[in-house]
């Protein structure tokens, strides 16, 4: 059972980074507009170049 | 148009570098951005700390069916560091999560105006230092995983009320849902407040007589009230109802004036259901727990119980339409009107 020792601190650790990600994530504005990446592709800018 | 290329985003806001006209038209402020960027942080890690804590707390509920001597050594020990590792992560929750809760106990503090904050924070209080003191003498029970779970629904419903809050740009109309639900969110608080005023002075009389006939037990049934001292299912009772409302609101091709008045006084219904349901569940299982018979940990399963049924009873006022489901959650998770 000394094993907790480790994997206590571990799991901790585990969620502190995967917290961490969140922050980043949000902040980083990932989350503003979850639709518009998706549907970016049919907004295309279609001239051709001649 | 090529959303975000480059990840230094925070400077414009996000929506309005999106060239769709429907969304820009109603593109909301920095400031809101930042705000609601900050909410889902906030949201998210209370959700996150909460799973964890929930694994940590799933030892102390195994306790009571511990077998020999010797197992129930380790487990005591086991129980021990899981609680350590609780508190660690419940502080960023009380601190960080929970932050909006404090401030607005502050805000109605210094008004002098009792708002939901209040309650809720005496609870969280209730249930969180005894816990703390529970952890540094290295016995006793306690209940971060009712804590951060508290935390956890409280903000998601507030989080859904305010995206929802947004859904209706039209100032008029705003005007008149919020002359409609005033009213509503003011007796809930009234109820709410009235309800933990008595609460607590219950409880504390219950803990004197129980600390004067069998001081071992008393501080277990004194947390057991405190927790469900909780009024989450009461404060939650008047905002997902509105939320509903809202939403159906601004789904919905304009209602006829009967139809209009119908769904408003379904709303007042439902709300009053709510209210009063979870009033009278929490009078039912008092004195159930001023004698004993309801552990702490089962007084915290009560307390979620009556706020999972508020909000079931709240859902059957809420049935946007089905192509309308996809259009009200975007609204709810990301900067978008419903009325282009």
């Amino acid at each position: 059972m000394e094993i907790l020792y480790l994997l206590l601190p571990l799991s901790l650790a585990i969620v502190a980074l995967i917290g961490a990600m969140l922050w980043w994530a949000v902040f980083s504005g990932q989350y503003d507009d979850a639709e518009q990446a998706g549907l970016s592709i049919l907004h295309d800018d279609d001239h051709t170049v001649s | 148009m090529k959303p975000r290329s480059s990840s230094s985003s925070q400077t414009a806001t996000h929506s309005q570098t999106v060239s769709d006209p429907q969304t820009t038209a109603h593109a909301v402020g920095n400031q809101s951005v930042v705000q609601r960027r900050r909410g889902l942080v906030r949201l998210g890690l209370a959700w996150l700390a909460m799973m964890q804590v929930m694994m940590f707390a799933l030892p102390g509920y195994l306790r009571p069916e511990a077998g020999t001597q010797d197992s129930l050594e380790v487990l005591d020990w086991a129980i021990l560091l899981m609680n350590w590792a609780s508190l660690t992560l419940t502080i960023p929750v009380m601190l960080y999560s929970a932050w909006p809760i404090w401030f607005g106990c502050a805000r109605a503090g210094s008004t002098r105006r009792v708002t939901m904050d209040v309650p809720v924070g005496i609870s969280m209080l209730a249930a969180f230092i005894p816990s703390v003191i529970a952890t540094f003498q290295g016995s006793g029970e306690v209940y971060f995983d009712s804590i951060t779970m508290f935390v956890a629904f409280l903000l998601t419903a507030r989080y859904v009320e305010q995206r929802a809050s947004l859904v209706d740009a039209d100032a008029s109309a705003q005007a008149n849902l919020a002359s409609f639900s005033l009213p509503l969110m003011a007796q809930a608080i009234r109820v709410a407040t009235l309800f933990v005023l008595i609460q607590l002075t219950v409880a504390a009389v219950i803990g004197v007589v129980w600390w004067v006939i069998a001081p071992t037990q008393a501080w277990s049934v004194l947390v057991s009230l405190l927790v469900m001292s909780c009024p989450c299912a009461l404060s939650l009772a008047a905002p997902v109802s509105l939320v509903a409302l809202q939403v159906n609101l601004a789904l919905d091709e304009p209602l006829s004036t009967n139809q209009h008045e119908a769904l408003l006084e379904r709303t007042v219904r439902i709300t009053r259901q709510n209210l009063y349901g979870a009033l009278a569940w929490h009078v039912l299982t008092m004195p159930m727990a001023a004698i004993g018979w309801v552990t702490p940990w089962l007084a915290a399963l009560s307390m979620l119980l009556s706020s999972v049924a508020v909000l079931l009873n709240a859902w059957r006022l809420y049935r946007p339409r089905r192509a309308g489901l996809s259009r009200a959650v975007g609204v709810l998770t990301q900067n978008q009107h419903l009325r282009p």
